[in-house]
């Protein structure tokens, strides 16, 4: 026995002194905190709530989870100490605290507590929702920048790649609290407003759009690195074939160059597809022989002259080997680039079939470009927006290099006019005389200067363009004008700026009508610009934006390519508009009885036999999308029922998901429940701790991602997150990184003897069989699950929960700003009035729109 | 003065032996079918050059038309220094072949050739500077006119041939047909033309230059592999022409595309499929290769 272990030293006494008196402090500002929504009674039992079942854990000295009560600071003015109070009132919401093996309070005492917290924080967020409005000013974001300089002035240049990136805030980049403006931003805006009015002013008097026709034999001359014979061949009709390389560059048309840079061409093209097949005669000697035997998937986009590979607007296309076959591709071709078309894989034609090859080629017939394209009449509508019906000053000599000048016999009056009706839609509202006085201000100091007069113009627009006015959704606390109003609603959902349209039932003062709300809700659904906010929304919501963010390992992963992640991203794209379309039921986010495939997917999936079966009747939905995006017939996506048994069905068992949840060498089953949790159920889980190293998954694969975890859990300090976290992650282990189905895990075969596996598809092996995967898992509340059928179908026995989660991203994003707790009423009142549909997606978008969320700042 | 009028006689002299030099083989069976791809049809017999006009003769044709000035640039750089382009016509290989060198300064240019490529076809010539040389020719190989004659060239990327053209560059037709055709009756295969233009339909073997193997022709030689034309004996069309399948592409004068012009025969760093008569290449009239060369054609001489 030593003299210090039965006894307390004089600093240990002092410490819990010191501690005990700070906790009465503590009570006294809980008392107060209280005492503004509760009667004396009912602020007396809240603390005892505390005193007796939260801070003997919650305390300086031992801080459970993290979280000191004393610390919890009681000021509701700031946004961390409200989410920390929420944490707690959840906690209790729901049973989590106290924990089940403490004492427990009463069913009343909890209710009381719970009642108390709700009416303070319910009290404080509808006072500062009333002063300041619960959006923050919000800036527009790059894309939603680039889409309006883009409708509004006809503009086809790429604008976004000039902005810097943006913000994110529960995952969307256009939450005001997460967009800054800087100096920084500033300059990339007046480049980006720079280079669009120069593209939007017409260089030249109406270029006539010409129709050439070419093949690919000066190219194939003019190629740089000319003479290999190995990158091309002669089809048995003579005609000129590009075989696969790892470079598109000999797939290039170098003999030809826009007349115009920055406009769209249309090019048709006919071609076919060709194999080399290694053959030995009767001789037995070997050697190659060209057949016309498989179908080819090629993909052409506008590529660099200078580097090799495609650079933008890739598409695909089916080639046959039968005949010729003539497809459209619509690009906008920037200097310095032209048409490219390579062969880039085979169409499977059994299961197992190879479908990667060097031996691919793409025999072109001719290529017809047209263009350039103007679309409507001349002046274009930007030319038109800027300089109305203002003449062009003539060129004066053919030779010169001048561009045609905008000339105006009484330049302050038609400035006025011009800009008064720029700036009227731009701000997206009336604008005060002092606003376009600025502006002529500005357009007076340049033509002091002897600029010309449309230079002095653009000078104005781009002012315009950078002000405040523009750059901000213009929203003041409570009811929204209807100028806002018609905003918050198109670049919701559309990502733009209202049409004329819109624009005209905001200046009668309809739009915050309801029905008229309703109406143009609607339309705004049904028109083509609705992608964007398929495209936006996904990509916050399910975070599909960072599809590109890894890339799934070659070895273990050979099979995957940027056609199978094009096709993923919009299958689920394309699905999201089918349960938007349809009004389906939330119940789809998790499974479904259809899936949208084309044969890519199809294949990836192993449902290659239902996609032989299209449902027919509703194959046309959505084909605006995918004749957009799949050009060809072959690679469109279509809808496709499921049998009872797929493992298919509803988002969570999507490529585009499955990947965005991997890293591109292993899946981990915390990082998918995490993703889970929070995007699909609504319950995001706690941050993990920062001083718990994380569990890397042993890709030599003599160790799964289960016995890994199964130590980890071991630490009580993990154990209480990773019981919510593990079992929606184990449900998708059965999904590798690219989203196919497996049995095994795949691992690199030093590790466990080479058991000879082969890459479906490819016929070579690159990996070996790992160990088997066991999905089956059991959720904290104890329901046990065998695999992805089974965690579905408890998942769906909350359905409600479900609607909760997709309308709270709903909010999220189309109003710019996270829901509040007071918004959880409003929440849960969509939901409730979206049952009857079983909680349709429009539905819910309608119900969003029309609550208070939406119509109020 | 005697010595001016010696140095005179001496370039006829020199000119009387370049036009000694040309042979011409001529086409006959006049109103023949064309063959299956389409291609072979003439009207009319006619003859054309033995062998693809070599380095020699393009350097002498230079020295009398653009020695003191080249404004049609007659003779590109590339003829006689690597030269680097961002669109290929030479790229960015160091092994580009040279043919033609040029020296002195402007208004009193020389053009020298490249030794050991004297006899080999020319090569870094447009289409535009083929017709010149057959405008020259025209007019009979002096130091004349290269603008007009077979050829109007101010008609541009549109240019034809004149109704009156004495030698030109041949067509398409003309071309496959002194290069394929062979009627049945003497001895050509079924149907009248093989497949490839040395008087077989077997594929032509790969060997060095003197090879009088199976039908051996200069191709898969690689870059600059162009040999001394008739360098391969067997290498000869029905009608006796030399090296139209192989060692340079040939440019004829018919137009596709709108204005880009037909050439055929592959040359010596392509493989042997570029010889057959289904294929045909094609480039626009102003751009210069380094394995594109030509031979010309003209009407029977009795």
């Amino acid at each position: 026995m030593t003299n210090h272990e039965p006894f307390q030293s004089d600093a240990q006494i002092s410490q819990s002194k010191y501690a005990a008196l700070l906790i009465g402090c503590w009570l006294g500002c809980v008392v107060s905190f209280f005492s503004n929504t509760s009667h004396g009674k009912e602020t007396e039992d809240t603390v005892d709530f505390l005193s007796q079942h939260c801070v003997d854990c919650h305390n300086a000295q031992t801080t459970e989870g993290g979280l000191n009560l004393r610390d919890l600071d009681l000021n509701l003015e700031d946004n961390e100490n409200i989410a920390r109070w929420i944490n707690v009132f959840d906690k209790v919401d729901q049973g989590e605290m106290p924990p089940k093996d403490e004492l427990q309070p009463s069913s009343a005492s909890r209710t009381d507590f719970l009642n108390s917290l709700r009416a303070r924080l319910r009290g404080n967020t509808l006072d500062r929702q009333k002063a300041q409005g619960r959006v923050v000013l919000r800036r527009l974001n790059r894309s939603e920048f680039a889409n309006t300089l883009r409708d509004l002035l006809g503009v086809s240049a790429p604008l976004e790649e000039l902005l810097p990136e943006d913000g994110r805030a529960d995952g969307f980049e256009n939450v005001g609290a997460a967009l800054n403006l800087s100096v920084a931003h500033l300059e990339r805006y007046l480049q980006a407003a720079d280079q669009a009015l120069n593209e939007a002013t017409i260089s030249s008097h109406r270029a006539p759009t010409i129709t050439i026709r070419t093949d690919y034999e000066e190219s194939w001359h003019d190629y740089n690195h000319g003479f290999q014979n190995l990158q091309w061949a002669n089809a048995s009709d003579g005609r000129l074939a590009i075989r696969w390389t790892d470079s598109a560059a000999n797939g290039t048309l170098r003999s030809w160059h826009p007349p115009i840079p920055d406009r769209r061409y249309r090019f048709r093209i006919r071609a076919r597809a060709m194999m080399q097949r290694d053959v030995v005669d009767a001789n037995g000697k070997k050697g190659k022989s060209l057949v016309h035997d498989r179908h080819i998937i090629a993909k052409v986009g506008i590529g660099s002259l200078l580097k090799d590979g495609l650079a933008q607007n890739e598409a695909y296309f089916e080639l046959s080997p039968d005949k010729y076959r003539e497809f459209v591709y619509e690009a906008r071709v920037p200097e310095g680039h032209s048409f490219s078309i390579v062969p880039y894989r085979l169409m499977p034609e059994k299961k197992g079939d190879r479908v990667m090859s060097g031996d691919m080629f793409v025999v072109v017939d001719w290529i017809e470009i047209e263009g350039p394209l103007f679309e409507g009449e001349w002046p274009p509508r930007g030319h038109q927006l800027l300089y109305g019906d203002l003449p062009l000053k003539p060129i004066e000599s053919a030779a010169s290099n001048q561009r045609p000048q905008v000339v105006s016999q009484s330049p302050e009056v038609d400035a006025r006019r011009l800009i008064a009706n720029f700036l009227t839609v731009v701000f997206r509202r009336p604008v005060e005389k002092s606003e376009i006085e600025s502006h002529l201000d500005l357009f007076r100091e340049q033509s002091k200067l002897g600029r010309p007069f449309d230079a002095c113009l653009r000078a104005a627009y781009k002012m315009a363009l950078t002000s405040p006015h523009f750059l901000f959704l213009q929203e003041t606390p409570g009811k929204l004008s209807d100028y806002a109003l018609a905003a918050r609603l198109s670049y919701g959902l559309w990502g733009s700026l209202p049409d004329s349209e819109l624009m005209q039932i905001a200046a009668e003062g309809r739009l915050s009508n309801p029905s008229i709300l309703r109406e143009q809700t609607e339309r705004l659904l049904s028109a083509p610009n609705a992608t964007r906010f398929t495209r936006q929304f996904l990509g916050g919501w399910l975070n599909l934006r960072d599809i590109d963010f890894t890339q799934p390992d070659t070895k273990l992963y050979p099979e995957f390519d940027s056609y199978l992640q094009f096709c993923m991203l919009a299958e689920s794209e394309q699905y999201f508009d089918q349960l938007v379309r349809h009004n389906l039921g939330v119940s789809h986010i998790v499974d479904s009885e259809f899936a949208m495939l084309n044969e890519r997917l199809a294949e990836h999936y192993d449902l290659a036999e239902a996609f032989q079966r299209p449902d027919q009747t509703s194959a046309s939905d959505g084909v605006t999308t995918s004749e957009r995006l799949f050009p060809a017939e072959g690679s469109r996506l279509v809808k496709v029922q499921l049998d009872r048994e797929s493992k298919r069905g509803g988002f969570l068992t999507q490529g585009a998901i499955l990947k965005v949840s991997a890293n591109g060498t292993t899946t981990s089953p915390v990082v998918r429940g995490a993703y889970v949790l929070d995007r699909i159920l609504g319950t995001p889980p706690a941050p993990p701790p920062s001083d718990v190293p994380s569990v890397e998954p042993d890709i030599r694969g003599a160790t799964t991602i289960r016995q890994q975890l199964a130590k980890h859990r071991d630490q009580s300090v993990c154990a209480g997150c990773h019981a919510k976290l593990d079992p929606p992650g184990f449900a998708l282990e059965n999904y590798d990184v690219t989203g196919r189905w497996r049995t095994h895990y795949r691992a690199i075969p030093e590790s466990i003897g080479d058991k000879g596996v082969k890459i479906p598809g490819s016929g070579e092996r690159l990996y070996s069989q790992g160990l088997p995967v066991e999905s089956h898992y059991a959720l904290a509340d104890g329901r046990e699950f065998t695999d992805i059928d089974g965690f579905k179908q408890i998942v769906l026995k909350d359905r409600q929960q479900l609607a909760r989660c997709v309308v709270s991203k709903l909010i999220t994003y189309l109003t710019g700003a996270t829901p509040d707790f007071a918004d959880r009423e409003i929440v849960d009142q969509i939901v409730s009035e979206s049952a009857p549909s079983q909680y349709g997606m429009r539905d819910l978008i309608h119900g969003v729109i029309q609550s208070r969320v939406f119509t109020h700042k | 003065m005697y010595r001016a009028n010696f140095l005179v006689l001496a370039l006829l002299f020199s000119q009387s032996v370049i036009r000694a030099n040309e042979e011409w083989v001529t086409v006959g069976s006049a109103r023949n079918r064309p063959d299956r791809t389409g291609f072979g049809d003439v009207a009319y017999e006619f003859q054309i050059m033995k062998h693809e006009v070599t380095v020699r003769e393009y350097a002498e044709f230079l020295n009398l038309v653009a020695a003191h000035s080249d404004p049609h640039e007659l003779w590109v750089t590339a003829m006689g220094e690597h030269v680097i382009t961002d669109l290929g016509q030479g790229g960015i290989r160091s092994d580009v072949p040279q043919c033609i060198r040029r020296e002195g300064r402007p208004g009193a240019w020389k053009y020298c050739t490249v030794p050991e490529r004297e006899e080999c076809p020319v090569f870094f010539v447009t289409f535009f500077s083929a017709l010149r040389y057959a405008n020259w020719l025209h007019h009979g190989g002096q130091n004349g006119d290269t603008e007009t004659g077979a050829y109007d060239l101010s008609q541009g990327e549109n240019v034809s041939r004149s109704a009156m053209a004495k030698v030109w560059l041949p067509n398409e037709n003309e071309w496959y047909k002194a290069a394929y055709f062979q009627p049945e009756e003497l001895g050509g295969p079924e149907g009248s033309y093989w497949q490839f233009p040395v008087s077989t339909n077997d594929q032509p073997v790969k060997a060095e230059p003197g090879s009088d193997g199976n039908h051996a022709a200069c191709f898969s030689r690689g870059f600059g592999g162009m040999v001394p034309v008739g360098s391969y004996p067997n290498a000869k069309s029905p009608c006796g022409a030399f090296d139209m399948g192989g060692n340079v592409w040939e440019w004829t004068d018919t137009a596709v595309f709108h204005s880009k012009r037909v050439m055929r025969g592959g040359s010596a760093p392509h493989n042997v499929e570029k010889m057959r008569s289904n294929v045909r290449s094609n480039a626009s009239p102003d751009r210069w290769y380094p394995d594109t060369g030509f031979r010309l054609a003209r009407g029977i001489q009795h």
